[in-house]
């Protein structure tokens, strides 16, 4: 496979406030409560979290543990009820619904258990959205898309629609598109959750590779040999962390 | 996200919906093809009529006996279809009108239906006696052949087109002889067909020679009297005046009025603004389609949003606002409105071309085709106004799709 850290540094690196390594995540007594009609549901709470660039972190946790909410929350689709989360250094609480918006195209990406691409345009075009998004110039994107998919080794299948492409493959094209906009941090929710042992092997290769070229890695699962890939694993029981940095 | 990326995904959503967004499309399309359609007609109409009120001369205020407002009883001579209410202008009127300011000439003019007699065939036609001196300059008719009426004619007639070519087996020609009552007319002049025609089946007559003939008039009597105004007159102004005038002369107030001052240019204004209003009568009706065509456009909007939440989700995911998503939706919404129009406008204007072909005499004013007028300002509001409903149906939709949760919107299978 060739550099996917190249990608990035012609890119340039992220940008780090008054020259200090800050954590890339950090959560301060998060917590999240959902209101089941009368009844208040904590999901989280008060989690404690810092992740620093270049790690390659797991959460992991069975059903109800309160996963899930981790995963909205550090991926900003949804607010903390109480609680700070600084992304890259930014305050969330403080940021506009827009602003926040824009935070997820350019500082996450997103890759999904179910791959969510879109159905109806071309895998060169799914990885081009994100970048369409955040206003990239036609050429631009068309070529950074190209040399993203040419990386995850799918250069030859770029005008396949998603469905003629197997699981593994999608999966792949999913990872190109978190790679788009040259995130901050890439966070896979199950990224092997719908795909054979081999496929799954071969998703979790590219996530090592690209952690090892300096990419900060969040996964989310509840399968243990996912979680094993990463170089630390964090464990979530009833909202939450334990063993938690 | 740009305009011009938001306008590209909205055209391949709408591609990839194929036959459910041409079928709303159509929807629109129908509802627009109907209202430009209606609308040229409606213009056609007003186009027809108003060249048609040209011809009766809107500078010209005809008075007649009566009044339909008023109780009071024109006393009635002669009978048969002609309805001559007689008995009330006079002379005297005549002479009283000539000084109103704003006045060209003033003509009293004697007429009632009578038989006519071609060599051996008997017909009834109006007759219209006229004053020689003055009819060539209060008349609209032109000549197709021979003269007007002048000074010092006594028993000649000037006929109208119809009568000089249809209502006789052989048609009459300049120097024929018309038998009417008891005195034989020579034909002087045949004029042209009108394009009220009015003057088409009509006889005119020298008004001394036409008092011969129509003994119920009485001798310092008209049937009607007609006034030519000048040409920089303020009609409607004139035809008050007149008016006051006669009230005077026939020492009546004006809630007894027994006769009828009638100008063709408020004719024409009446006529106009009924066919108006028609014409938006109609258009009103026709855009009862565009409505429906209008929630077509927001059912399939919805519809798509509900199919694509999950899309919005991933969008929202990838850094859309929610006043992009909005905007994409709009767009969507308010192509399927302008393709709907564009589509419809076409259809319509092809409609209407179709129409005067078909035939269709208008509103039984001399025969002649119904013709239509499209307008390019007709097309150009035609296609803003399907856009705006393709918009305005897509505003709801549009919005609930802006307003979906990521989280929710991801979790929606």
């Amino acid at each position: 496979m060739s550099s996917l850290l190249e990608v990035e540094k012609k890119e340039g690196g992220r940008r780090v406030k008054d020259g200090e390594e800050g954590p890339v995540i950090r959560m301060e007594q998060v917590s999240k409560v959902y209101h089941l009609g009368e009844v208040e549901v904590p999901a989280l709470r008060g989690v404690d979290l810092s992740i620093s660039e270049g790690e390659f972190i797991s959460i992991m946790g069975p059903s109800g543990s309160g996963k899930s909410t981790m995963l909205q929350i550090l991926g900003c689709l949804d607010r903390p009820t109480s609680g700070e989360l600084y992304i890259d250094g930014a305050r969330i609480s403080e940021l506009s619904d827009s602003s926040l918006a824009r935070l997820r195209g350019g500082k996450i990406g997103f890759v999904f258990q179910v791959f969510n691409l879109f159905p109806t345009v071309t895998a060169l075009q799914n990885v081009e959205l994100p970048m369409m998004i955040l206003d990239v110039g036609r050429s631009e994107r068309r070529e950074r898309a190209r040399r993203i998919l040419e990386a995850v080794g799918l250069g030859d299948r770029e005008n396949h629609l998603p469905s003629q492409l197997s699981g593994g493959q999608r999966q792949r094209v999913a990872i190109a598109r978190a790679l788009a906009n040259n995130p901050t941090f890439i966070l896979a929710d199950e990224p092997t959750g719908n795909l054979d042992s081999v496929s799954g092997e071969a998703i979790l290769e590219i996530f090592k590779t690209l952690n090892e070229e300096g990419r900060t890695i969040v996964v989310v699962t509840h399968d243990a040999t996912v979680a094993k890939t990463a170089e630390k694993i964090v464990r979530m029981k009833d909202g939450l962390l334990e063993g938690a940095t | 996200m740009r305009l011009e990326d938001s306008l590209e995904l909205s055209i391949s959503n709408l591609s990839n919906r194929g036959l459910r967004s041409w079928l709303t499309v159509l929807g629109i399309a129908i509802g627009i093809a109907a209202v430009v359609a209606i609308l040229s007609i409606g213009a056609g109409m007003e186009a027809n009529l108003s060249s048609r009120l040209s011809g009766f001369g809107t500078d010209v205020v005809t008075i007649t006996p009566g009044y339909s407002g008023s109780s009071q009883q024109g006393f009635r001579f002669g009978g048969g279809g002609g309805a001559v209410k007689s008995g009330n202008l006079t002379e005297v009127d005549e002479a009283f009108l000539r000084p109103v300011l704003g006045v060209k000439y003033v003509e009293g003019r004697v007429s009632g239906r009578r038989d006519v007699i071609y060599v051996d065939e008997r017909i009834t036609a109006s007759v219209t006696g006229v004053n020689p001196q003055i009819w060539r300059y209060t008349t609209t008719a032109e000549l197709a052949a021979g003269r007007y009426l002048s000074p010092g004619d006594t028993f000649v007639v000037v006929v109208g087109d119809r009568i000089a070519t249809k209502t006789f087996k052989r048609p009459l020609t300049l120097g024929r002889q018309l038998r009417i009552g008891n005195q034989t007319f020579t034909v002087v002049g045949i004029l042209k067909p009108s394009t009220t025609s009015s003057d088409d089946n009509a006889i005119f007559t020298p008004r001394d020679a036409a008092r011969k003939v129509m003994t119920e008039v009485g001798q310092r009597e008209y049937s009607s009297i007609v006034v030519k105004t000048t040409p920089d007159a303020n009609v409607s102004r004139v035809s008050e005046e007149l008016e006051k005038r006669i009230l005077i002369t026939h020492h009546v107030t004006s809630d007894k009025k027994d006769f009828t001052v009638n100008s063709m240019q408020a004719t024409a204004a009446r006529l106009t603004d009924i066919m108006q209003s028609t014409t938006i009568f109609l258009g009103a009706i026709a855009a009862v389609s565009l409505l429906v065509g209008g929630i077509g456009i927001a059912n399939t909007m919805y519809m798509s949003v509900l199919e694509r939440t999950r899309q919005i989700g991933i969008l929202k995911a990838l850094g859309t606002t929610n006043r992009e998503v909005m905007r994409l939706y709009l767009i969507e919404s308010g192509l399927m409105g302008l393709v709907g129009g564009i589509l419809g406008a076409s259809l319509g204007a092809m409609i209407s071309s179709l129409i005067p072909r078909l035939g269709v005499s208008v509103m039984g004013m001399g025969g002649g085709s119904m013709t239509t007028v499209i307008t390019p300002k007709l097309i150009v509001l035609s296609l803003i106004f399907s856009m705006i409903v393709g918009m305005f149906s897509g505003v709801y939709p549009a919005k609930m799709a802006a307003d979906l949760q990521p989280v929710e919107a991801l979790r929606y299978e």
